[in-house]
């Protein structure tokens, strides 16, 4: 495959990296940035320094940088703040063109730390070192398993999603998105002293891998003007999504101390601004995640007309509240799509949109297969765009058991359910469920379903939110249907 | 701009109103019918053309908050009317010469609010919401940055949160989009092509039968962001 020419696929695709500051002591944050190469199985060489041991989890290991043999792609430094300077003297000597700097304590460190930045910049520049962070943790490239990070990680999910942050907030969550999202690349920009959102996107517009684009921003350090031009192009082929926060005065300030900058943002011009480029803003971490699910599991959904299948009356009038605060209409479906669903509805009930299945499985259900198959008319039906639907509460496999039969039904179940719901993504249009509770069974469940590659909410106004914002995207950019990812 | 350089060299940080619209009206952004007057004779000769009722304005590139100086009189409808709002403004003033506005009394339940910022990192950025008091206290605005696409104004003006006073409302007939819109590309465009402006303020731009003019208008000289 094709890589991009660009600076960053030196710290995403290293040959050779170095870890300087490693250690053998597993209480200590950086014994798992080596231990996750290793047991991640990153396949480019790996030279551990520590001028006070022999070897780490049994890789033999270098006092100073200038003790490693060969040429190093990428180094790592895990050292104090106040020792970074000399490390950096070092990369230097030894040729080494790129660096992350994990270490905190610089411009969102006091005085002290400011001064220390300022050194750091300088030396960069007279030594030509690209630098990611400080105060950062990555990158990550699961095409080569190639995973900085201060938590085990125990499994990779690959797919199209990547990720920058100016923040390691997702750190101690980074093995549940390995286990609900694909993820192609992820970059913590930290304080953001060299490289920047701009360079970010630059690299994730032009990667192969990448198909979705989103970031999490404090504040910008590029240009703003191209930053906009770039969304704006790229967002033809790639959804970019914005989480941008310290959008209040306080948030602001509060940004400032953490990654050192200055906060100057107007919330109201950075958010028409994004909108103008055709970027989708998350409002806060919850809508983030729930936009990253929805775009890499969804195809775009080509209208704004709504089906909502509910197990209770009550959840589908707050869908169909949700549906027209959030700019999405209740879907029509045609005569022949309700004859089939008169099967399954008890006489006096109609199937109208929101369609309550609840009533259905409660008055009329003999054949749960004739149920699920009927159902399959609604996503089909002409005058539907996007379909949500309540996720079954797990409680109800157990209503199915015979109490006099000794055969073991549940796991059947559960397996017929989930290929059922797998079957109502076949007309290519949007299928999400939703989810209010969220009890252990429930969670498994979820689990299932969402590897399948659909998207559980953990609510209908959720659920319509996402694809709301997906029908804007594929309004505003002028797109078709386009691949699903 | 002919009017940009000359208020720079008097000293000026900002235009007067009267200045403000005339720069606006060459960018053919429509202004209320106004002139400036300086004794009884040329306000009478004003008022012919412009015909009752009009509005009494001290004009002056230094007044900001006319309204809580009492130096805006409006709907004046005879010539006694018009004596003493221009007695009481001259007073209120301290006689700079040339120094009242007199104006159209426009009419119109809308108030709206456009003009235009320049951001520390966007740059010159276009502001439309709802105008006159509602501007402070609803704060219902959106931004974009200039130069806008048509796109981008219709967006704008369906942004808002009260963007169903646009429509036709009580009996209002529906406002001119396209011209509205052309007004919010027209003030990106200003922002473009004049460095020396930091800062337009039209409020109101109030909405005659289905027509937005620009009833009063403030431009900012210079970096208006520290």
């Amino acid at each position: 495959m094709a890589h991009p020419n660009h600076f960053l696929q030196r710290f995403f695709n290293p040959a050779s990296v170095a870890i300087v500051g490693a250690t053998n002591n597993h209480l200590k944050m950086n014994f798992r940035v080596l231990q996750n190469l290793i047991h991640l199985g990153y396949a480019g060489k790996i030279y551990p320094v520590n001028p006070n041991v022999g070897e780490i989890l049994g890789i033999k290991t270098f006092a100073r940088l200038q003790d490693i043999p060969g040429s190093i792609d990428l180094a790592v430094i895990a050292v104090s703040a106040h020792k970074v300077p000399g490390i950096i003297r070092e990369c230097g000597r030894k040729g080494v063109e790129n660096i992350v700097v994990i270490s905190g304590g610089f411009s969102e460190g006091g005085e002290g730390g400011r001064a220390l930045q300022k050194e750091m910049t300088a030396l960069i520049r007279e030594n030509r070192i690209r630098t990611l962070g400080p105060n950062t943790l990555s990158p990550v490239n699961t095409a080569n398993n190639f995973v900085i990070s201060f938590n085990p990680v125990k499994k990779l999910n690959r797919g199209n999603l990547s990720f920058a942050f100016q923040s390691g907030f997702y750190e101690p969550m980074i093995n549940w998105m390995f286990s609900h999202l694909g993820i192609s690349k992820m970059l913590d920009m930290g304080n953001k002293m060299d490289i920047n959102e701009l360079d970010a996107l630059e690299y994730f517009a032009q990667d192969p891998d990448t198909g979705i684009i989103a970031m999490h921003i404090e504040s910008l350090h590029g240009n703003a003007r191209k930053f906009l031009n770039l969304i704006k192009s790229v967002s033809k082929e790639k959804p970019v999504i914005i989480l941008k926060v310290g959008r209040t005065p306080a948030g602001s300030k509060a940004a400032a101390s953490h990654t050192g900058t200055i906060a100057n943002e107007n919330d109201a011009v950075f958010d028409g601004a994004i909108r103008q480029a055709g970027a989708i803003r998350a409002q806060n971490l919850e809508d983030f995640f729930d936009l990253v699910k929805a775009f890499q599991f969804c195809r775009l959904p080509q209208g704004n007309r709504l089906a909502v299948i509910t197990l209770s009356g009550g959840e589908g009038v707050m869908a169909t509240d949700a549906c027209e605060t959030y700019g999405l209409k209740q879907a029509r479906i045609g005569d022949n799509t309700r004859g089939k669903l008169k099967i399954i509805f008890p006489q006096w009930e109609i199937p109208l949109n929101p369609f309550d299945a609840g009533v259905c499985m409660e008055f009329h259900l003999s054949d749960l297969t004739v149920f699920f198959n009927s159902l399959l008319a609604i996503p089909e039906d002409e005058g539907v765009d996007c379909t949500i639907m309540q996720m079954l509460p797990w409680t109800f496999n157990e209503t199915l058991i015979n109490p006099d039969s000794s055969e073991d039904m549940s796991g059947a179940m559960k397996a017929l359910y989930i290929q059922w719901l797998l079957s109502m993504k076949k007309s290519g249009k949007p299928f999400a469920l939703w989810c209010t509770s969220s009890g252990s069974d429930e969670v498994g469940l979820i689990e299932q379903i969402e590897a399948g590659r659909i998207p559980v909410f953990r609510s209908s106004e959720r659920a319509v939110k996402a694809f709301s914002a997906m029908n804007r995207y594929r309004e505003k950019n002028s797109l078709g249907i386009g691949p699903l990812t | 701009m002919e009017i940009i350089d000359k208020a720079i060299k008097r000293g000026q940080t900002n235009l007067s109103e009267y200045e403000s619209k005339r720069l606006l009206a060459d960018y053919g952004i429509p202004v209320t019918r106004e002139a400036l007057v300086g004794n009884s004779e040329s306000l009478m000769e004003a008022i012919k053309k412009i015909g009752f009722p009009v509005v009494l304005k001290g004009c002056s590139p230094d007044i900001a908050h006319k309204t809580e100086k009492g130096l805006i009189h409006v709907d004046i409808r005879n010539e006694n009317e018009a004596l003493a709002a221009f007695k009481a403004i001259i007073a209120g003033m301290n006689g700079t010469e040339n120094s009242v506005l007199v104006q159209e009394m426009i009419r119109g339940k809308r108030e709206l609010v456009a003009g235009l910022i320049r951001d520390p990192q966007f740059g010159p950025c276009v502001m439309f919401g709802l105008g006159g008091i509602f501007t402070e206290v609803l704060n219902d605005v959106c931004f974009r940055v200039a130069p806008l696409e048509e796109f981008d104004a219709q967006e704008m003006m369906q942004e808002i949160k009260g963007h169903k006073i646009l429509g036709a409302v009580r009996g209002m007939e529906a406002v001119d989009l396209e011209m509205l819109a052309d007004i919010l590309i027209t003030i990106g465009k200003i922002g473009m092509e004049n460095e020396k402006i930091g800062e337009i303020d039209i409020n109101p731009l109030i909405i005659t039968g289905n027509k937005p003019v620009a009833v009063d208008a403030l431009i900012v000289l210079g970096s208006s962001r520290a």
